[in-house]
């Protein structure tokens, strides 16, 4: 077999059995319902003077090995039906705070399997009392595949109820 | 015949924290294994700028618990960079990085995967890194793996001609179910014509029935391919249900081991 038909044979394989390759998303999205949001919390964010300057939600990755954090090139983030701009939103990895909006070309810090990250939302683009003690949170992962160019992944979206904390 | 466990087994009870990498690496040790195989992206913090001292401890733990890494497990990615795919020097760079990590953790093979454009890319990689495997004393695994024919990397290996590289068949090339959309169902017969090159196996496994059988993998007739040619290599239970259900790990590697145990010996 060539590539062109090994690739083929992953389209075909997508097409004529469109049962299993929806099997296949159900089951990750259901690994990704168990682990993503390991504490389920909105953590507020502080500075030095005690300002709070943001807010953070836990998150593992569902992907089965460590990835760039390129590989997730779009996440969207819906608080109490609110969906918030990349312009709000940043990633912590390792501590490290990169901004959503130049995640997408980040190829030198990973994301672990297993490791605790955080979505980072900016203070300014959440009023007071807009956080409930109960909040309805979405959160939609993009997932750039890195292995192969021919490997197409389904954004999933995982719905939580969160605490703020 | 040698028995392995791959720590990817443990893949559920790791990702969502219940157990340590060295959680399972012990408890791999309590059920009776030759190896331990371990995977560059799950096991290792900081991957992939791992540092080297992390590797010698990591083989300093396992040799201490009487145990060998029988392979460490990477992956090559094609699109590291959002904009462009890696240049294959690039790429032979990072495997070469590799084979040293490997050499640190004391692996006697490695299995990069790696999807590259071409066969011929493939075939050059793996040429240039054929000294470092020689310095390194560290054999090349190629998986092959469904949903790819099991005779896929044939000429590849034909091409690149070294003992130093060799054949990895995945079980899933011959289960009748499995991950959905990523099983064979060939006939065990083409086990046969693989044998040539094979140097290491993975036991793939994604169920088990109240026998302790895995019902959509036929253990029994590719392990008796393997006696059949003297095979002295590593059967590696590799268990990969945990992407499809919540599994007590530990039970499930037991189960997996005794089941590869029962046709081995």
């Amino acid at each position: 077999m060539t590539e062109r038909e090994i690739q083929e044979l992953y389209r075909v394989n997508k097409e004529e059995k469109e049962e299993e390759s929806n099997a296949l998303t159900q089951m990750v999205q259901d690994f990704a319902n168990r682990d993503t949001f390991p504490t389920c919390l909105i953590e507020k964010v502080r500075d030095e003077e005690d300002k709070i300057i943001g807010y953070t939600i836990d998150f593992i990755s569902f992907f089965y090995t460590a990835q760039p954090v390129s590989a997730f090139p779009n996440i969207i983030v819906r608080v109490n039906n609110r969906e918030f701009k990349p312009d709000a939103l940043a990633l912590i990895v390792d501590g490290q705070m990169i901004p959503m909006k130049t995640a997408k070309t980040i190829h030198s810090i990973w994301v672990g399997f297993g490791q605790i990250n955080q979505i980072f939302i900016d203070a300014r683009a959440i009023e007071e009392g807009f956080l409930k003690e109960e909040n309805k949170v979405s959160v939609t992962f993009e997932l750039r595949m890195t292995m192969a160019k021919f490997m197409p992944f389904p954004p999933l979206t995982v719905k939580k109820i969160m605490k703020a904390g | 015949m040698k028995i392995g466990v791959s720590i990817y087994s443990y893949g559920g009870d790791l990702h969502c924290r219940k157990m340590t990498v060295h959680d399972c690496i012990k408890h791999a040790a309590s059920v009776g294994c030759d190896g331990v195989e371990l995977i560059s992206d799950q096991h290792f913090p900081d991957w992939p700028h791992t540092s080297p001292v992390v590797f010698k401890e990591m083989r300093k733990f396992i040799e201490g618990l009487g145990l060998k890494v029988s392979c460490f497990s990477t992956y090559l990615l094609y699109a590291l960079r959002y904009n462009r795919p890696q240049t294959r020097a690039e790429v032979v760079q990072e495997a070469l990085k590799q084979i040293t990590m490997a050499n640190l953790l004391g692996a006697e093979f490695i299995r990069p995967i790696h999807l590259a454009d071409t066969k011929q890319d493939l075939i050059s990689i793996m040429k240039e890194c054929v000294p470092a495997l020689q310095d390194n004393n560290i054999k090349w695994v190629q998986e092959v793996h469904s949903p790819f024919p099991p005779d896929y990397f044939n000429e590849v290996l034909d091409a690149v001609n070294s003992p130093l590289v060799r054949l990895l068949p995945d079980f899933s090339l011959w289960q009748t179910q499995g991950m959905p959309s990523e099983y064979s169902s060939m006939d065990v017969s083409t086990f046969e014509q693989l044998m040539p090159y094979v140097a290491y196996c993975h036991g793939k496994a994604h169920v088990f029935n109240e026998k302790g059988e895995e019902p959509n993998t036929p253990y029994q007739k590719l392990i008796q391919i393997l006696k059949d040619h003297k095979y002295a290599g590593y059967v590696t239970a590799e268990y990969e249900g945990w992407m499809m259900r919540e599994a007590d790990s530990k039970q499930i590697v037991k189960t997996h081991t005794d089941l590869i145990k029962k046709y081995v010996n």
